[in-house]
């Protein structure tokens, strides 16, 4: 009986520990944006209010 | 007597006539006089608005050459790259990259007097010649411990990329919402005359989580203690091992 509780408890510690392992050491999902940029949003400042 | 006064009367009129007339004619033709010379109309333009380029005569009258202001002569992209989720105590990499894109099709365009000339003869004035081109970013965030804290520069050269690296670190649980910043720094060669100018500010949102009240470093301590526990505990056969190693150093 002793064995069996003790089996018992092993396997619930060791999935514990396992998920804590799993989700400690898991890579983190990353956001990758893209945005284009026009040259003309790359102008100079004074230029563009000079235009507009 | 009667003679006299109808040539009169005739002679009135026809000086009215004349008269208005003339002014007429004066106030019809006043537009006209600049137009039939470019001086004055080519001096009322800004000169920072317009450079001199090689665009070939479209024909129909006078050839009129359009000037661009310059510009960097290349489309770009901006890349950014964060974790959208993020283990307590754990630290990042947010990424933020101003790279050429090689696919982006620039077409120099101009618009001469309504009618609409596309080509590869406008010569844009290339912004890197005349200028130090800076490249700064900052990622600003409540909350968070970021690294580094301040503005980033980097200089920007034509065709080359350039890359912010922030490490972050969220204090505790919670959703953290922040910005980041991208500008770009022009330094005239000439006179050092300095402008910015906000290219991208985008808008972050990173999510702090634990698991069952643990942080990341928290999480993975019990876990190996708890793997190597649990396995030395639950082993089946762990009791059976124990006994046959007793046994065998009593025979020695």
């Amino acid at each position: 009986m002793s064995r069996r509780i003790r089996i018992f408890l092993g396997v619930v510690l060791l999935a514990i520990s396992i998920s804590l392992l799993i989700w400690g050491f898991a890579p983190t999902r990353r956001e990758i944006r893209t945005q284009p940029i026009a040259p003309n949003e790359m102008q100079l400042p004074y230029l563009i209010e000079s235009v507009s | 007597m009667k003679t006299y006064g109808f040539f009169l009367r005739l002679f009135l009129i026809l000086l009215t006539a004349l008269t208005l007339f003339a002014c007429g004619g004066m106030y019809s033709a006043a537009p006209e006089a600049p137009a039939s010379t470019d001086q004055p109309a080519a001096e009322e333009i800004p000169p920072t608005q317009f450079v001199s380029t090689a665009l070939p005569n479209t024909g129909g009258g006078e050839s009129v050459i359009p000037t661009l202001p310059p510009a960097i002569p290349e489309r770009r992209r901006i890349t950014l790259e964060f974790p959208p989720q993020i283990r307590a105590g754990d630290s990042d990499i947010v990424r933020l990259t101003l790279e050429v894109d090689d696919l982006g099709n620039l077409t120099p365009t101009a618009e001469v007097g309504g009618n609409l000339v596309t080509g590869e003869t406008v010569e844009i004035p290339n912004l890197y010649e005349t200028h130090n081109v800076i490249a700064e970013a900052r990622f600003d965030i409540a909350g968070m411990q970021v690294s580094p804290s301040g503005l980033a520069s980097q200089p920007l050269s034509q065709g080359q990329s350039v890359s912010f690296y922030w490490s972050i670190r969220p204090d505790g649980v919670g959703v953290y919402r922040g910005t980041v910043w991208l500008y770009l720094r022009f330094r005239e060669r000439s006179s050092g005359a300095e402008s910015q100018k906000a290219v991208s500010a985008q808008p972050v949102e990173i999510e702090a989580v634990n698991f069952l009240g643990l942080s990341g470093d928290l999480a993975r301590s019990f876990g190996v203690v708890g793997s190597i526990a649990g396995t030395v505990i639950g082993f089946p056969f762990l009791e059976d091992i124990v006994r046959f190693f007793f046994r065998r150093q009593k025979r020695k």
